[in-house]
């Protein structure tokens, strides 16, 4: 029985992750007075049709490095959801906490390197814009995961933990108002330019399953921080908040324009300066007074 | 000072100049002045305030053995059209007025490329108008050349044009570029220094192709009304005003009313698909369905009043083929209370979002100097403190009978262009409500009527772009001389000041913000197959096969 629960667990993202990405199309749709995917049974696997569409596409490849860049890519962010499954499952274990930080650094450098390596000034533009974004928040988002994950500490430092990883979590969603690398009205789909049929079904699958793992990150830190600490609990309630944080991501997005490069991540970077001076005093005070 | 104190002022100042009036009108005033003083005349009526609405190039050499340039000018204040005339024989050099006014770069460059005029100061300049592989010495709005004539084409010309500095290609086929255009942003870091256009890709030489034995006067409207695909009503409507002036028409107020009603509802739905676009580029897509939400009534609004979306075909030379009964009246009327309602509501949303007000402020700004230089026109002006309206500086159709307000903003700037827009929505819709209330009785068009050939005439409306000219000299049967000048063709050239020191993301939101209709400024009909050299008109099924070869 473990063994069903624990394969169910470690293929559930892979399967699910596009089926949150339609819900959240339908929403946004509904919200927007359109009608989107039609019927209940595109409503929630739209995006898998999608996904099958571009795989029937033909292949244009600018050069065989990005195929395999981006293939490499989709590899690491789903070790990455693997790991975070497997940290949820088995929370005692702390080295899962320290590899699946160590797997969404570098998932993200490969999705840094698969825009940078194109040889197209769009694409540039793109890679540098998804680097302002990453500097204004992967560090500390990191490093809040890190502690949040590791260290039990009081509300207001849970409550200050959850507001950085809700904040960096959202950011490195790509929604609105970060979309600034694909930023399709202006940069013609930024670090997507380059990509078609098969290699962008990859690279777009990718995304919906570092959404799954950031929407996962967030619902488990709201755990923690409501109280729940028991996997057999902690597990179901991580695995049924995830797709409401999904879909809450994506109406937020909906209510917002794009931003700026020279705005934005300046801004993140602002507010993430404050939550983390704020959670170190107060990591400082748990330890001075513990 | 009253029309008729202008009109003398100017007349004793052609003197001077050494010209003479050719004819004077309640709305403009035909002058030819000698070449070499056309210069030091358009300085004096530029600094009297005129702006250059554009200038035409015309092959008269079966008239009087000469080609002619007309300098439009307009005097906004007294609502009066100042045609100035130059003429000279093939090969002689006409002067250029586009050192003194800027503005008159682009139509004499024009008038050089497609009737082979030689215009001091613009003989080495690159091609503006024609492509690279169109041969040399082949000028296609001569009269000698014939409206279907085509040139065997070769691609590898195309590529001398461009610049050799390597830029951010934006176009010919970009998201925020529904029409080919290409515009080339040279950058540094996020933050655009310099740009290169090159537009008329889809030329397709619409005023040639009036003079095709296939076109009448009665039929030119239709050919018109496509021009553009968004606000085709203005041309048609710009055209007949030209004829009907041209030939002294006396149009049934009835007919004035209800072309003025449709070219509100033009108005109406082009801001809001425009709005809609804006929310768009700026990635607030919430804003750009519910825009477009709003704007579907309108469209069916339009079906109800002209039996079309778009494309609307009522306008004839002396009236319009459809009336407007008591029923449609009041589904007019109920439908616009509704629409005001929700678009004021979402107005208040659209401009309250932080990206949309925090990107758009400070962006792409226009100085007034600028706009002035240039005689940018709608919105653009508008938003650059220009006060410029056709419908209130020189009233046509029905608009002496609305009171209405002109929105116009100091700032320049992108924010400044979209406020213009928002505002203007809620000015048609006034002006529509206080047209259908006032709706006069009787015909909708004249019984009958003559068309003397050699008249000239202005026509001028305000399209949601901003001012569209036409330009006829009479013919037989047709046109001698057909000019149109699209709004966006004025305001193009700003965008090179606009884009300069703008941030690279709110570039593509500037190019934006003129609203630009490149299929106005191009003009472009027929589909050629370079690879084999053949011509043919396809249907859209055959177009798809085509585009899948």
């Amino acid at each position: 029985m473990e063994y069903a629960s624990l394969t169910l667990l470690v293929v559930l993202p892979f399967l699910i992750a596009p089926v949150y990405d339609s819900i959240e199309r339908k929403v946004k749709a509904t919200i927007q007075s359109r009608i989107g995917p039609l019927g209940p049974v595109r409503s929630f696997l739209q995006s898998w049709f999608d996904f099958i569409k571009l795989l029937s596409k033909e292949l244009v490849l600018t050069s065989y490095g990005i195929a395999l860049i981006t293939i490499l890519e989709l590899v690491l962010v789903s070790a990455t959801a693997l790991i975070l499954q497997i940290h949820i499952f088995a929370s005692q274990l702390q080295w899962t906490a320290a590899l699946l930080i160590t797997f969404l650094s570098i998932s993200s450098a490969f999705s840094l390197l698969r825009a940078v390596v194109l040889d197209n000034p769009f694409s540039s533009i793109g890679a540098f814009r998804e680097f302002y974004i990453m500097l204004a928040v992967e560090g500390f988002f990191l490093s809040t995961l890190a502690i949040a994950l590791l260290i039990e500490g009081s509300l207001i430092l849970k409550i200050l933990l959850f507001c950085a990883i809700a904040l960096s979590c959202y950011v490195l969603s790509g929604r609105t108002p970060f979309d600034i690398a694909e930023a399709e009205p202006e940069i013609a789909s930024g670090v997507y330019i380059e990509l078609s049929g098969p290699l962008l079904a990859i690279a777009l699958y990718s995304l919906h399953i570092k959404r799954y793992v950031l929407a996962q990150i967030l619902s488990y830190t709201l755990i923690k921080l409501i109280g729940i600490t028991s996997t057999n609990f902690a597990l179901p309630c991580t695995l049924l908040l995830t797709p409401v944080m999904w879909v809450l991501c994506g109406v937020v997005s909906i209510m917002l324009g794009r931003t700026r490069v020279d705005i934005g991540p300046t801004t993140v970077m602002k507010a993430m300066l404050i939550l983390v001076i704020l959670t170190l005093i107060a990591l400082w005070l748990t330890v001075w007074f513990a | 000072m009253s029309v008729k104190e202008v009109v003398k002022e100017i007349e004793d100042i052609v003197t001077k100049f050494g010209g003479l009036v050719e004819l004077a009108t309640d709305t403009a005033i035909f002058i030819e002045v000698p070449r070499e003083n056309l210069k030091e005349f358009a300085k004096w009526l530029y600094d009297s305030g005129a702006y250059l609405k554009t200038c035409a190039g015309a092959d008269e050499r079966d008239l009087n053995s000469k080609f002619a340039v007309y300098h439009i000018f307009g005097l906004d204040e007294k609502g009066l059209d100042v045609v100035v005339k130059i003429s000279g024989r093939e090969g002689e050099p006409l002067p250029s007025i586009a050192d003194v006014v800027p503005a008159a770069e682009w139509c004499e460059l024009e008038a050089r490329d497609l009737l082979g005029l030689r215009i001091q100061g613009h003989e080495t300049k690159p091609r503006h108008v024609i492509p690279q592989d169109w041969p040399e010495g082949l000028y296609p709005l001569r009269k000698d050349v014939a409206y279907d004539y085509r040139p065997p084409s070769t691609i590898e010309k195309f590529e001398e044009e461009f610049p050799r500095e390597a830029g951010l290609p934006v176009g010919p086929y970009h998201p925020i570029l529904h029409e080919p255009e290409y515009f080339e942003l040279y950058v540094e870091g996020e933050r655009v220094v310099d740009v290169f256009y090159r537009g008329f890709h889809v030329h397709r030489g619409i005023e040639k192709l009036a003079e095709s034995p296939r076109f009448t006067y009665k039929t030119i409207p239709f050919l018109a009304e496509r021009i553009c695909g968004i606000c085709g009503f203005v041309h048609s409507s710009c055209y007949v005003l030209a004829v009907e002036r041209a030939a002294k028409i006396d149009v049934p107020e009835r007919a004035q009313f209800i072309r003025s009603i449709v070219l509100e509802i033009e108005r109406i739905h082009s801001h809001l698909l425009w709005l809609g676009i804006a929310a768009h580029i700026l990635g607030y897509d919430a804003g750009f369905m519910h825009m477009w939400r709003i704007r579907e009534p309108v469209m069916v609004l339009a079906e109800l009043l002209t039996g079309s979306r778009k494309t609307y075909g009522i306008n004839i030379v002396g009236g319009v083929r459809r009336d407007i009964d008591e029923d449609k009246k009041k589904k007019v009327l109920d439908v616009l209370k509704n629409v005001r309602e929700e678009y004021k509501k979402f107005v208040e949303v659209l401009t309250s979002v932080p990206e949309i007000v925090k990107r758009a402020t400070g962006t792409g700004i226009l100085p007034k100097e600028d706009a002035r230089a240039l005689s940018v026109v709608g919105p653009t002006a508008r938003g650059s403190a220009l006060n410029r309206d056709v419908r209130k500086d020189y009233p046509y159709f029905a608009y002496k009978y609305a009171s209405f307000k002109v929105p116009v903003y100091t700032e320049g700037d992108n924010l400044a262009r979209l406020l213009v827009r928002v505002d203007e929505v809620f000015e048609s819709i006034n002006i529509v409500e206080q047209l259908l209330h006032a709706l006069p009785k009787g015909p909708v068009v004249v019984e009958s009527y003559e068309i003397p050939p050699f008249r000239k005439a202005v026509g001028a409306v305000e399209a949601p772009r901003g001012e569209d000219v036409h330009f006829i000299i009479t013919g037989h049967g047709k046109p001698y001389r057909w000019k149109v000048r699209a709004p966006t063709y004025q305001n193009l050239p700003a965008l090179k000041v606009m884009l300069r020191n703008t941030p690279l993301a709110d570039a593509f939101l500037t190019i934006a913000s003129i609203d630009p209709c490149f299929s106005c400024t191009d003009r472009a009909i027929v589909i050629r197959d370079v690879r084999s050299g053949s011509r043919k008109v396809l249907s859209l099924l055959e177009g798809r096969k085509y585009a899948s070869k």
